[in-house]
């Protein structure tokens, strides 16, 4: 699960050589379910899993190894279960303070993206020059979804302000995303010859491109601030209901519903009979 | 109506049973192994 999430191959390195380094220079922006807000890139993804599923499904159980059935039923979950969460993307908000798009590009930037030599900091230089871009599809993606009257709880919203101030605070050359390179750069058994220079160009971009895009997401969530209501509830949202039994079974590999466990001996069952008495476990020590 | 001889008749049953042969495997033959798939789906994806 690595090519459509550049900063998640390189994360793990999964491939190697060139194929690797073509990787680690890109940068694709992506909404709350992890798809590709730019639509042809999108249709793309959606098509690329709907072929392994077919490929996935041609494999008979009785054909492959115990290990090979697990990997396959394992495969098959996580692949339904992102095809079923495209149908819920509204549901996840692009910027918020736990694991918004902002704070992706930053933590992927500043701690994912390695820096062991030359090319590793030319390929951090390539992908700081789309950051604005990204973000900028994530402005749009967000105003969208504002049309819509999809808007974060207005305590999220204050959360991700107070972090993108913080991120603003500093000067450019004090910035994270400098500094983070500045520190990693200095290590370097062999310091590359063009580091200063290097160091000089990512304070540039982070001045004239990444801070002003920030300032940008400022401003939209400002303007939603006014509007927003404290109202969390995933329910409130159209499809709701839906994307919370869909991620109730994604984080639980079950198919419980959001309604207490009925079952004999579940909590819920105990505390319905605690209520009218029928339950002797629920009396309490004697 | 014209009667195939069984000498005429032999190529023609061969063709039609190496065809029937021909295409389950083929069908087989495309599934590459599940490593193989597994390993470049996970590439891919």
């Amino acid at each position: 699960m690595v090519k459509r999430n550049p900063l998640q191959a390189t994360g793990v390195q999964y491939f190697s050589g060139a194929e690797q380094s073509a990787l680690d220079r890109q940068l694709v922006a992506t909404d709350g379910v992890g798809l590709p807000l730019d639509p042809e890139k999108r249709g793309a993804t959606l098509k690329l899993l709907d072929s392994i599923l077919d490929q996935l499904a041609q494999y008979r159980a009785q054909d492959l190894t115990p290990t090979q059935r697990v990997s396959a039923a394992s495969m098959e979950f996580l692949l339904k279960d992102a095809r079923a969460a495209a149908d819920y993307a509204d549901t996840q908000f692009i910027f918020d303070q736990f694991r918004g798009m902002q704070v992706g590009l930053v933590n992927g930037l500043s701690q994912t993206h390695p820096i062991r030599n030359a090319q590793d900091i030319d390929n951090y230089l390539e992908r700081l020059k789309q950051v604005g871009g990204i973000i900028d599809q994530g402005i749009a993606a967000a105003e969208i979804q504002e049309k819509k009257g999809l808007l974060p709880p207005k305590f999220i919203i204050q959360a991700t302000l107070d972090g993108l101030d913080r991120f603003l605070k500093d000067a450019p050359a004090q910035n994270v995303l400098v500094v983070s390179l500045a520190a990693r750069a200095e290590k370097l058994p062999v310091v590359p010859p063009d580091r200063d220079k290097s160091l000089a160009l990512a304070q540039e971009i982070v001045a004239t491109s990444v801070q002003p895009a920030f300032q940008r997401i400022k401003i939209m969530l400002t303007r939603q601030l006014a509007k927003a209501t404290d109202d969390a509830g995933l329910w409130r949202l159209p499809k709701g209901d839906a994307a919370y039994r869909l991620r109730l079974h994604s984080n639980t590999t079950t198919d419980l519903t959001p309604r207490p466990d009925p079952r004999p001996g579940s909590k819920a069952s105990r505390q319905d009979r605690s209520r009218d008495g029928s339950d002797p476990q629920a009396a309490g020590p004697c | 109506m014209t009667r195939l001889s069984p000498s005429r008749l032999a190529p023609l049953v061969a063709l039609i049973l190496l065809g029937a042969a021909g295409s389950l495997p083929a069908a087989a033959a495309k599934l590459e192994p599940f490593d193989q798939f597994a390993e470049k789906a996970a590439g891919d994806w």
